[in-house]
């Protein structure tokens, strides 16, 4: 079983180095893609699509190894509704740096379910229930005003409280669990704040030993 | 890289404070248990194998490094061995009465005692004995301003009662009953310098609202004296939100507290005072071994904004204390055998983005040691905190994998096997009995049925001595 949400590169063409994150998830996994990896060469860079979003891949050929971040394992619904699969969608797109994934968000679901079941890397620690801020999303303003207005989708004084704990906190933050996806999603950008994707909060890169 | 990972734990349950810390009655906080689970179950080697189907992450519990494993011997059977086992002692106040009067506890023990760990059992004969000539008259006094000590005052003013439908152990169960008649957490600070979180200070307030019949109090006065220039600038700054709805929910607070003899037959009471800071503890009248009560100074804060400091007044207030939790900060312990890279002040293993570099004025690193969590930064932070925290010593860790697998091939260790084969034929030669997941599995069913059985709706009964543990594997 491959549970990845996100390849990093040790390098780009202009020599920037990003942040590095990594753990092997399988073995199997590894394999198959330490050889998918080897077979490009370097430095360079490969895109595979799938139906739901862009897996982005670098192979570094100084380093010869392959970087792959764990994804956030199967999906959990223990906090949110059980929204069939034939329900109607909207597109959403998650930022995460410099990554835009779009991908079909069910009417209905928690913005965090909706993250969950497209492996994207949002947390969810205490799985949904307002009890942690590790599903911490930036929505767009005009968005974030919009839920604010209305009784039955503003933040309650729960989720403001779990709030005040969440690193690189905006105006306009949200808990993705206590967001529900409605109609007037289609087209949003759902932002991903910089410590999810980022191993040092002040873009430390570390160098190897 | 093909990874292999072992976790060793003490205890022959996993999970550390998520177990042993989490307050009973936050079950929702433990859901994290799941995440870690899955490390566990996922990703079993399709090749199977005769010892129980491990994947890539093995637990190894009931292994005391240090006893049955030296941590010496640990770095030589691996490529990298990452120190995570937190802290588990306390600082100090270091004042007068701390150590020689019965009925002084740090809020760690006390803690470690309503949540079963099999190494604080022998704290309920203290409480016990203290509380059991009548709750409703008894004093407690609660030293520390985090979220530690709320939980403290909370479970103590809930009791046994108040937490029947929780995994809160069996023992504290009885001995909280209708839980006791007073608890006053004192801080030398002011309430916006306090490092309990908004939730937890919430709860307080509503716990006569919530039905467990206990007033909250806490007086306007002390939250003025906190209010200094340097604290309104506390509460303007960036990230002053946290401190800002503090300082509302306490203000209404304040502003509604009611006298006792108005508050409807609740009779019980939680009071936060600030500015006062425990100056000796005083034994009881009638029981010179025992605390009777807590002299404590009155402070005020001087200070530039962010690094104020509580300097005494010579103003002194007795608060009256059968019972005195010490909830300061815990702190960490170096392991047996570990030389030179301890910080002793701190209580943490020395690091740079966790790789262990020496006390020296240079610090060197120490190849293949790496340092997370708690013994890492210090005992601070929720467990979300945690999260940035790993990933800064794995992005280490994986900057050295090559200079790690060199170590590896080189057989520098000299060790016949290597690895998780190298520890389990060491650990089998010594007659230890590591516990691995699927033998945890045993403990954690039996735990969870017996809640099913005994008729009460408790998730879990938390199993408290490690020899019945080992005895249901």
């Amino acid at each position: 079983k491959i549970v990845l949400s996100r390849l990093s590169r040790t390098h780009t063409r202009d020599g920037h180095r990003a942040p590095m994150k990594a753990a092997v998830v399988s073995r199997a996994a590894a394999r198959s893609l330490w050889s998918a990896a080897a077979a490009a060469t370097a430095p360079t860079t490969t895109r595979t699509t799938t139906p739901q979003r862009t897996l982005v891949t670098y192979a570094d050929s100084r380093w010869r190894s392959l970087v792959i971040c764990p994804g956030v394992g199967s999906v959990r619904w223990h906090g949110g509704p059980s929204v069939p699969a034939d329900a109607p969608t909207v597109s959403v797109t998650f930022v995460d740096g410099p990554e835009r994934i779009v991908v079909p968000a069910r009417v209905g679901e928690t913005l965090l379910q909706t993250a969950h079941r497209h492996k994207i890397p949002v947390e969810g620690a205490c799985e949904g229930v307002c009890a942690c801020s590790t599903c911490h999303v930036i929505l767009p303003e005009e968005l974030y005003d919009a839920l604010a207005g209305d009784e039955g989708t503003e933040p309650t004084e729960d989720e403001e409280d779990m709030l005040d704990m969440a690193p690189g906190l905006t105006p306009s933050s949200r808990l993705g669990c206590q967001v529900t996806v409605t109609d007037k999603f289609e087209g949003v950008e759902v932002t991903l704040p910089g410590m999810t994707r980022n191993f040092y909060v002040d873009g430390h890169v570390p160098e190897p030993h | 890289v093909d990874a292999s990972i072992d976790i060793i734990e003490r205890l022959p349950t996993p999970f550390g404070l998520v177990r042993s810390g989490v307050a009973p009655d936050h079950p929702e906080v433990k859901n994290v248990e799941h995440d870690f689970e899955r490390l566990f179950e996922e990703d079993k080697d399709d090749a199977g194998g005769d010892e129980g189907n491990e994947g890539t992450i093995a637990f190894r519990g009931n292994v005391r490094v240090g006893k049955d494993v030296s941590l010496e011997e640990l770095q030589g059977l691996y490529d990298a061995v990452i120190l995570a086992y937190g802290c588990e002692a306390d600082r100090k106040l270091g004042i007068v009465g701390e150590s020689d009067l019965t009925g002084v506890l740090s809020a760690r023990e006390f803690v470690a005692w309503y949540n079963g760990h099999p190494d604080f059992v022998h704290i309920g004969e203290i409480v016990s004995d203290i509380l059991k000539d009548g709750l409703e008259n008894i004093h407690v006094v609660v030293i520390g301003q985090g979220n530690v000590a709320l939980d403290c005052a909370r479970v103590l003013a809930k009791g046994g009662n108040g937490l029947s439908e929780t995994d809160v152990s069996s023992h504290a169960l009885s001995v909280l009953g209708e839980g006791v008649g007073h608890v006053t957490v004192v801080g030398r600070r002011g309430h916006v310098q306090g490092a309990f979180t908004i939730k937890e200070l919430r709860e307080l307030t509503r716990l006569q609202q919530d039905g467990f019949g206990t007033r909250f109090s806490v007086r306007e006065d002390d939250l003025n004296a906190g209010t200094t220039h340097s604290t309104t600038e506390e509460l303007s700054g960036p990230g002053a939100r946290p401190k800002v709805r503090i300082d509302k929910l306490l203000r209404e607070a304040a502003a509604k507290s009611t006298p006792p003899e108005a508050s409807g037959g609740s009779k019980k009471e939680v009071a936060l005072r600030f500015l006062l800071r425990p100056a000796e503890f005083h034994p009881s009248q009638s029981d010179s071994t025992k605390i009777g009560s807590v002299v404590c100074e009155r402070t005020k804060l001087e200070g530039p904004a962010g690094q104020q400091n509580a300097i005494g007044t010579g103003e002194y207030e007795v608060l009256p204390a059968d019972l005195a939790l010490i909830s300061i900060g815990y702190k960490g312990v170096p392991l047996p055998g570990m030389t030179g890279i301890f910080d002793e002040r701190r209580g943490v293993v020395n690091n740079i983005h966790g790789r262990v570099v020496t006390n020296s004025e240079t610090p060197m690193p120490i190849k293949g040691l790496y340092v997370s969590g708690w013994l890492k930064r210090g005992p601070s932070g929720i467990i979300g905190t945690n999260i940035p925290d790993a990933r800064d010593t794995v992005a280490s860790i994986v900057a050295d994998v090559k200079s790690l697998l060199l170590k590896h091939k080189a057989g520098a260790n000299g060790m016949e096997e290597y690895g998780r084969n190298g520890l389990d034929s060491l650990l089998t030669s010594r007659k230890v009995r590591a516990v691995n997941w699927v033998a945890y599995q045993k403990i954690d069913k039996a735990e969870k049925g017996a809640g099913k059985n005994d008729g009460s709706s408790r998730p879990r009964v938390k199993i408290t001595s490690v020899e019945e543990m080992m005895g249901l594997i």
